[in-house]
């Protein structure tokens, strides 16, 4: 999975800290998401996209391809 | 993650590390009663007397130092005798997942480490090799650092990359 946290968080001009602080999380654990060394849960995943306005799926891309039913 | 929590696991391994080299000594001048004095500048010293001296009062101060910072670090979250130790620390998904990382490395250290210890030991029982009871508490002392500094060195990686 890629994330555009960082992406997102430069264009709003946000530093590690500030988004941790607005989402009621340390600034490590910003930076484990940015680096992809943690996946986020849920709730901090729909917390980040709110705080950017935008869709969770803008922010946290899943690359790989899931198998169909049949 | 503050620096206590960060340094809780260094600080217990240099306190055991201490501790293993205090018992060591002090079994030492027990078996070797001439070793309790030496010269120095032409004096004899009571370098026994000294070495418990500086432990009970660097132990006392350290005591002393250590429940003052655990009591101001952990916000009264964790009871001062509580069996959970600082560095488990859940305060959010990242720490958890230090935590988590940490916690890993050192089962991994555990399930090595005893089945080892445990043919060492079976292996001496069966050369007849008397096992006293102050090796036991260097080896387990000894596990008891190792433990600590993996547990410090796996936050200290996460942390700083």
């Amino acid at each position: 999975m890629r994330n555009r946290v960082k992406e997102y968080r430069a264009r709003y001009n946000y530093s590690q800290e500030k988004l941790a602080k607005r989402i009621g999380v340390t600034r490590q654990t910003i930076g484990f998401i940015e680096k992809n060394k943690m996946l986020p849960s849920v709730l901090l995943a729909l917390k980040c996209a709110k705080v950017f306005d935008c869709k969770v799926e803008d922010l946290f891309i899943l690359e790989e391809k899931i198998g169909d039913d049949s | 993650m503050n620096k206590f929590k960060l340094y809780h696991p260094l600080i217990m391994a240099c306190f055991y590390f201490s501790l293993l080299l205090f018992f060591w000594y002090i079994d030492l001048v027990m078996r070797n009663p001439n070793l309790a004095i030496v010269k120095l500048f032409g004096f004899d010293v009571d370098l026994f007397m000294g070495i418990i001296i500086i432990g009970f009062v660097g132990y006392s101060a350290f005591l002393i130092i250590y429940s003052y910072f655990f009591q101001k670090n952990t916000k009264g979250k964790l009871a001062a005798f509580s069996l959970k130790p600082p560095e488990i620390n859940e305060e959010d998904e990242g720490t958890k997942f230090i935590y988590a990382t940490a916690t890993k490395n050192i089962y991994i250290y555990y399930t090595t480490v005893i089945p080892s210890l445990i043919l060492v030991a079976f292996v001496l029982h069966m050369i007849s090799f008397e096992l006293k009871t102050n090796m036991l508490v260097y080896v387990l002392l000894f596990i008891l650092v190792i433990h600590y500094l993996i547990y410090y060195v796996s936050i200290a990686k996460l942390i700083k990359k």
